[in-house]
């Protein structure tokens, strides 16, 4: 299986230069083509098959529980790769196979058909879905520091396929569904007159919290598995400890603020200060923070233990050793791909249709790459595609509502955006985009949307003169035959 | 978009622990626990939406109760705040208010008869209760029927910003009184009560207020079936409780009926527009027909300062073809909905047009010996006339509809036309829904709906938005076409409206806001 796996990387099309990309002037995003990854999800099917034909001795109701469970799983991997959420370019893909590939040399014990796949979801994660197929997210690379680190996240997740977590889990949840007890006790419940919804934490609370306890030990465990693998490959054992560190710290992304009167200002069309005023209303009631977790206890309720006690139960399993290396593959490639790790996020959210998201989110990293033609090319994009959905009326699908984020600096934009008027767009937007016409020769997203933008604003020199200029540097472009 | 399952949290989190298999002869935990919506509203301050409210029924307490639990939402549809509740389970949310520090939730308890006015802090938390118990099925009959109101700025239940809540019950004496109650932001509380003594018959309603004082509106009948009504505006210190002046608005020539009013943003005079009438008749006298528009300025002391007069016959006419009757041309009759006044002065006043057309099909069932009325109402533009600060009519913009046919209950067909829009109302005939205006007064936007048809389409219900802005008119409409269950359109913060749809096969009620071009 593993020489079946490289056969079909080699199938894969190269989409990003092999060279590094100058990243100061432009980016290209990385591929992302189902139909390359298409031998991977015909393994998948084969595994989903297999799973249900070895359930069939079972008992009907189990078989048909767990066969749910089973093609409900095999759905939600397979919608992964009808919506196009998975990489196809070697550069990404060749990177992190190469790292699985050390640790299955050095573990010949692992099974054969681990199916590695790098996604495009915007959350740091990894996960294993219990039938051979790992997920690791790209946005995770970004918070990395090291190979090594990598080396673990991917352990940990092996970890979960060997040790059978998620099947196990199944087999527990289907086992207690069909215990005559407990339907028993949810017949009884289902009678209950008066205050059912207390009667009903007090029957389920045990058997969350038991669920939970499960869960947090199955990630234990998983971690002491990983460090077992680790061990037997090149990569350092001591990588895990901040490895897990850095899961601790994922939600807590701090963002410079960003200056959007400054930004967004320009000498034809001043920027109101009132677009971004603080909204009233029971806005400045307060959000509530909290859950409601009625009678539950938080703490009780984790799926994961937390970091730092996971930290404390393997730290004086770890060892440190001469043959053992932070890097493997050599450390540019790793900085490479970290480097378009965030670009790929800023990607990834326009991916999603989060136009908001989008523009902030390049705003913020034009700060290190001001003469990024990628980034001003997407921002462009973000302010047409808002701009039609508010003629359209849907707006709210591309742009959240104030007050859904704690980051200050894109709730701001979030209540400029819903603020401004459809005219008070298309001015601030063809004004600001005015400010980046130099780079319009290298993006055409930054071509067509100024052109758009040229053409609402009455300037038609400028809409003719950006005409041309796409037609001459790209004559194969997504937007020629609108012209 | 905002996607609530009607399970709450608490059962998403159960179920997430254990979920459940489809299959018909098991139990899951989705089934055992039923929670109800009672109630989904906007929280108001003035005439802006500054969040909504859920409230929702959990389970049964006993008996007698129920559990509750309300859920606060901003503007944007975030959740702010929830509080749980157990209470009789004849409880109703009826309104709800925000004075800018509490949220007031106005409950009606049916077996008691009894108002609740929950007064409710930032956290959720419930800071006062006042009960107000009706004595009789008059005075519930008043409850229910009183209000009404389509717009945005409440019915029975208002806040003055940064000042508390006011509330407003009709009384039953000889004749009718009423009762006005008090909550203010630093809890202090009053009760204002009419001369409870008199045989005559009172309804008051709030008009608007300022800092210091409240102004209501109180329509006063000799007899209760009586044609002539005495409108009296009433002042009432906010500090004191104590009436500050009552005013009768009469013209020497003119019975005027005010309609709306607004403190005036250039003279601080209590400015009150409306209809009016020859005197010795009014709206529901025996003509029944308005002589035009009206405008009345109170000084600080009460006094009529200015009655102006716009006719039919002479001032409007010269801006729109209509006759001294009241009838537009070629188009019938126009209620006025709301007027507003914008941050330079100028006034709108927002109306539709109506007229009485012959009925086909109630001839034909009359012409089968069937019992049906032979005239029907039609419904159909939008008005907006335009007055400058002196109210004197600077234009008149006409916006097209689909028109809405209402049939007529049997016998109406005998009353003049300007006597039927209240029927309209009460049919809720009109497709106007409400204005909303936006904090510095510089722009509004009057919606409405329209079941719209266009050549080679199917009809479509449109949601639609005539905005002023920037002294000039935009329109929009939006698309209310949905595979929900039910869609319903409540009023949003300005620019937005905000649209539920419930799913009853998923049990999941999304909400979202929609910006209005302009």
């Amino acid at each position: 299986m593993r020489f079946l796996l490289l056969t079909l990387l080699f199938g894969l099309t190269l989409g990003a230069d092999a060279q590094p990309q100058n990243l100061s002037e432009n980016y290209i995003p990385l591929a992302c083509d189902t139909n390359v990854l298409v031998p991977y999800l015909e393994l998948t099917t084969q595994r989903w098959e297999s799973d249900l034909e070895a359930i069939k001795s079972k008992p009907k109701v189990y078989r048909e529980d767990l066969g749910y469970l089973y093609s409900y799983r095999y759905r939600a991997i397979k919608s992964c790769y009808k919506k196009n959420l998975f990489y196809s370019d070697t550069l990404v893909v060749n990177y992190f196979q190469r790292i699985l590939n050390v640790i299955l040399d050095a573990n010949p014990q692992l099974p054969n058909d681990i199916r590695l796949t790098i996604s495009r979801h915007l959350w740091a994660n990894a996960s294993s879905y219990g039938e051979g197929s790992i997920v690791f997210h790209l946005e995770l690379l970004r918070w990395s520091e090291n190979e090594s680190q990598l080396a673990f996240y991917l352990c940990h997740e092996i970890a979960h396929y060997i040790a059978n977590h998620g099947n196990n889990g199944y087999d527990e949840l289907v086992t207690l569904l069909n215990d005559p007890e407990y339907q028993k006790t949810l017949k009884e419940l289902s009678k209950v007159e008066y205050n059912m919804a207390d009667a009903v934490i007090k029957v389920l609370k045990p058997m969350a919290y038991d669920d939970r306890r499960h869960s947090r030990q199955h990630e234990s465990e998983a971690d002491s598995i990983a460090i077992t693998l680790l061990r037997n490959t090149p990569y350092s054992e001591i990588e895990a400890l901040r490895a897990l560190e850095i899961l601790d710290i994922l939600d807590e992304e701090v963002f410079d603020t960003i200056n959007w009167p400054s930004i967004l200002n320009s000498g034809n069309y001043p920027f109101k200060n009132s677009w971004i005023a603080p909204e009233g209303g029971l806005a400045s009631f307060g959000r509530n923070t909290k859950v409601d977790m009625g009678d539950l206890d938080k703490d009780s309720l984790k799926t994961h233990p937390d970091c730092q006690v996971r930290i404390a139960l393997i730290q004086n399993y770890v060892e440190s050793g001469p043959h053992k290396k932070i890097f493997v593959q050599g450390v540019s490639e790793f900085e490479t791909l970290k480097a378009y790790s965030r670009f790929e996020r800023v990607s990834n959210m326009f991916f999603q249709e989060n136009y908001a998201g989008t523009i902030f989110l390049a705003t913020d990293m034009l700060t290190d790459y001001p003469e990024n033609a990628y980034l001003i090319g997407l921002i462009s994009q973000c302010w047409l595609a808002i701009y039609n959905g508010i003629v359209n009326h849907e707006m709210g699908k591309y742009v959240d509502l104030p007050g859904s984020t704690d980051i200050y600096s894109y709730n701001q934009l979030l209540i400029l955006l819903n603020r401004l008027r459809i005219s008070e767009m298309s001015k601030l937007a063809y004004n600001y985009l005015l400010k980046y016409e130099k780079l319009a020769d290298n993006s055409e997203e930054l071509t067509y949307s100024l052109m758009q933008f040229s053409k609402k604003e009455g300037n038609v020199e400028l809409y003719v003169q950006l005409q041309n200029r796409y037609k001459r540097n790209f004559p194969e472009g997504k937007y020629i035959s609108k012209l | 978009m905002k996607k609530l399952f009607l399970k709450g949290c608490l059962v998403l989190l159960m179920a997430m622990v254990m979920p459940s298999l489809a299959h018909a002869q098991k139990f899951s935990v989705d089934e055992v626990l039923k929670v109800t919506v009672r109630g989904i509203g906007p929280i108001i301050k003035g005439n802006e939406v500054q969040g909504y409210y859920m409230f929702y029924q959990i389970d049964k307490a006993d008996r007698a109760n129920n559990n509750y639990k309300i859920l606060f939402f901003d503007q944007n549809l975030n959740e702010v705040a929830s509080t749980k509740l157990t209470d009789s389970k004849y409880l109703y949310l009826q309104e709800a208010s925000f004075d800018g520090k509490y949220v007031m939730l106005k409950f009606w308890e049916a077996k008691a008869k009894q108002v609740q006015l929950r007064k409710y802090d930032g956290t959720g938390k419930q800071v006062s209760k006042k009960l107000i118990t009706l004595a009789n099925k008059r005075e519930i009959y008043q409850f229910y029927t009183t209000g009404g109101s389509e717009e945005i700025q409440g019915e029975q239940l208002f806040a003055v910003d940064g000042v508390g809540f006011v509330n407003f019950t009709q009384r039953k004496t000889k004749g009718w009184g009423f009762q006005i109650d008090f909550m203010g932001i630093d809890n202090k509380t009053w009760t204002y009560n009419a001369d409870m003594t008199l045989a005559k018959f009172q309804y008051a309603s709030f008009l608007t207020a300022s800092k210091d004082q409240i102004f209501v509106l109180i329509g006063e009948r000799e007899k209760a079936m009586s044609n002539e009504i005495d409108y009296l505006v009433l002042s009432i210190d906010i500090a004191t409780g104590k009436k500050k002046y009552q005013t009768i608005l009469k013209d020497a020539k003119y019975e005027i009926d005010p309609m709306n009013a607004y403190i005036d943003n250039q003279t601080g005079d209590l400015a009150i527009m409306g209809t009016y009438f020859p005197a010795g008749d009014s709206r529901g006298g025996k003509k029944g027909r308005s002589l035009g528009l009206s405008y009345s300025r109170l000084n600080s002391a009460g006094k009529v300062t200015l009655n102006k007069f716009n006719s039919w016959a002479t001032e409007i006419s010269k801006k729109v073809a209509s006759n001294e009757k009241g009838k537009i041309e070629e188009v019938g009759f126009i209620w006025f909905h709301r007027i507003v006044q914008t941050a330079d002065g100028k006034v709108f006043a927002i109306g539709e047009s109506y007229r009485k057309a012959a009925d086909g099909m109630g001839i034909a069932i009359a012409a089968m010996g069937g019992n049906a009325s032979l005239m029907k109402l039609i419904v159909q533009d939008m008005y907006i006339f335009e007055f400058d600060k002196d109210f004197n009519l600077n234009a008149v913009e006409v916006f097209d509809k689909t028109t809405t046919d209402i049939t007529l209950p049997q016998g109406a067909m005998y009353y003049p036309a300007p006597m039927l829009a209240p029927i309209i109302k009460a049919y809720d005939g009109f497709d106007y829904q409400y204005t909303q205006i936006n904090p510095d007064n510089t722009v509004f936007s009057t919606c409405y709906v329209d079941l719209e048809k266009n050549k080679g389409e199917k009809r479509q219900w449109k949601f639609g938005a005539i905005t002023y802005i920037d002294g000039k008119y935009v329109t929009d409409k939006i698309s209310l076409e949905t595979e929900s269950t039910t869609l319903n359109v409540y009023a949003a913060k300005t620019g937005f409206v905000m649209i539920s749809e419930y799913y009853k096969k998923a049990k999941k009620l999304d909400i979202r806001l929609e910006k209005i071009n302009y």
